[in-house]
């Protein structure tokens, strides 16, 4: 059996160059102070400047509420189990996942998996009102990203998280986008990890198969 | 250093949605917002939009703003006394539980965003040690606020006074204060952006001036709970075999959801006719042993 090695993948969004679809490599690398700059001074001010047109406009209701996220203070938080890690893509920080390990399976009794506690792609690169974005389907490399973490650190590749209705739009078409069953059915009332715990009841559980976590990562290996 | 975006080839799956690729690329976004400390963030809006203000104007929004704080933890932990108006005999620990922080100022702004304590604090309330909660204060803050311009206002005397002072404020170099509570649950809309402008202050003014009225004192009824509603902030007391309707503050509510059939002691301002009891605006609660 081959060593299972983070180096063989390349995790990709879309950039449309010249009219055609290519590749846009991401860089993986632990949350440093570095990135905590640029979620301070780039990521933060524009969720605030797009937070602040729908409010000058009267629009606050289609606000998007990652808008009220505070990511600095989630890099920043000390949370024993929480792993950070950030994606760049050149000089831009273009999305982060917050992954804690050993997280029980809700399909698989007995056994635990990868929970990706948040996942987010840099508003810069998220359709809004006020910009045109560069880079596109940034949710697959964050997730197949994550995917490869839990195979690297022992959970068969296996993720699960919480995701609110306006995201559940994005995870229902990954399937598609992927060309295979991605999760499990949703599941309700079910817990997340500290510190969020039974505050993600509110939303719904996927959990992905096994088999999928296969798949992506033979569709990401270089 | 630079460094150069990394180009290669289009992904796999990139095959499976071309020439539908807007169809397919939605937000991703996923996990659970947490809790954060309550926040008040305060907005000055300087008069004519200028780019400057005094740093005693700027002092003085904070000063006043951390009065009316400390009122509302005040009555968040004794209730509602409409005749208390000395800050100078607030115990300690709620003047601690009070206390507003400020976070770094944003670049461009007078956006002064301050924070309340997340963890809850135990505070001597009437004999019991009890814990509070900063969006306790926020939610009272807010509620005295939205109401303080309104026939019948919940408050005590330097609460409102308090409020009325920032009227001076807007008479120097500012047009309005805007207050944004954060993060509170059953927050009406209107409370979410509370503008403090000259018509405001003239309506918390007139309010005050019409508070006194013989037929209405501060008072207690002890009687039996029969129904709360949540939605709009009334209840229903019996008062031996009499039904007297009232209203309650926010802050209240986890204590009157748990005394729903049981006796329970009103504090509050209760209006009379011909000497009986026919309704109470509630500020305090408490169980009554039987």
């Amino acid at each position: 059996m081959t060593e299972f090695r983070l180096a063989d993948y390349e995790f990709k969004a879309l950039v449309e160059v010249e009219g055609q679809p290519r590749g846009a490599i991401l860089d993986f690398a632990d949350a440093d102070e570095r990135s905590n700059r640029y979620l301070a001074k780039v990521w933060q001010k524009l969720a605030g400047a797009l937070s602040n047109h729908h409010s000058l406009t009267d629009d606050d209701a289609h606000c998007p509420s990652w808008t009220k996220w505070k990511p600095l203070e989630w890099s920043q938080q000390n949370v024993p189990a929480r792993q950070k890690f950030v994606a760049w893509y050149g000089e831009v920080l273009a999305g982060f996942v917050n992954l804690q390990p050993d997280f029980p399976s809700e399909y698989q009794s007995g056994t635990t998996i990868v929970y990706i506690e948040h996942l987010a792609a840099f508003p810069g690169y998220l359709t809004s009102q006020i910009w045109n974005r560069k880079l596109t389907y940034l949710g697959v490399p964050l997730v197949a990203f994550s995917v490869a973490q839990s195979k690297h650190q022992g959970f068969s590749g296996v993720v699960g998280l919480h995701v609110d209705s306006a995201a559940m739009i994005f995870y229902n078409r990954l399937p598609a986008i992927l060309g295979f069953p991605v999760f499990h059915p949703p599941r309700y009332d079910v817990s997340g990890p500290s510190p969020q715990r039974d505050k993600a009841k509110t939303q719904a559980y996927l959990e992905m198969i096994p088999e999928a976590a296969v798949q992506i990562l033979e569709a990401h290996h270089v | 250093m630079s460094k150069t975006p990394r180009l290669g080839s289009a992904p796999t799956w990139a095959r499976n949605i071309a020439g539908r690729e807007a169809d397919f690329d939605v937000d991703c976004t996923a996990g659970i917002q947490p809790d954060f400390a309550p926040r008040l963030p305060v907005r000055v809006i300087p008069v004519s939009h200028q780019n400057s203000l005094s740093a005693a104007t700027v002092r003085d929004v904070i000063d006043r703003t951390q009065r009316i704080v400390t009122y509302a933890a005040y009555e968040v932990v004794n209730g509602i006394r409409p005749d208390f108006a000395d800050l100078r005999s607030v115990d300690e620990p709620i003047v601690r539980y009070a206390t507003l922080q400020i976070e770094p100022f944003e670049e461009g702004s007078f956006v002064i965003p301050t924070v309340l304590k997340e963890s809850p604090t135990r505070i001597l309330s009437r004999g019991t040690e009890r814990e509070f909660t900063g969006s306790q204060i926020v939610q009272r803050f807010a509620e005295a606020m939205c109401t303080a311009g309104e026939q019948g206002a919940n408050a005590s005397i330097g609460l409102v006074q308090s409020i009325e002072s920032l009227g001076a404020i807007l008479r120097r170099e500012v047009e309005r204060i805007e207050y944004f509570p954060i993060g509170l649950p059953n927050m009406a809309d209107h409370c979410q952006k509370i503008t403090v402008d000259s018509a405001y202050i003239n309506r918390v003014t007139e309010t005050r001036k019409q508070r006194q009225d013989p037929e209405v004192i501060a008072d207690h009824l002890i009687g039996t709970l029969t129904a709360v509603d949540l939605s709009t902030g009334k209840l229903k007391l019996s008062v031996n075999g009499q039904t007297i309707n009232g209203t309650f503050s926010l802050f209240m509510t986890d204590l009157l959801v748990e005394s729903l059939r049981k006796s329970i002691r009103l504090e509050g301002v209760v209006e009379y006719h011909n000497q009986v009891p026919r309704y109470i605006r509630a500020f305090f609660a408490e169980p009554v042993e039987r």
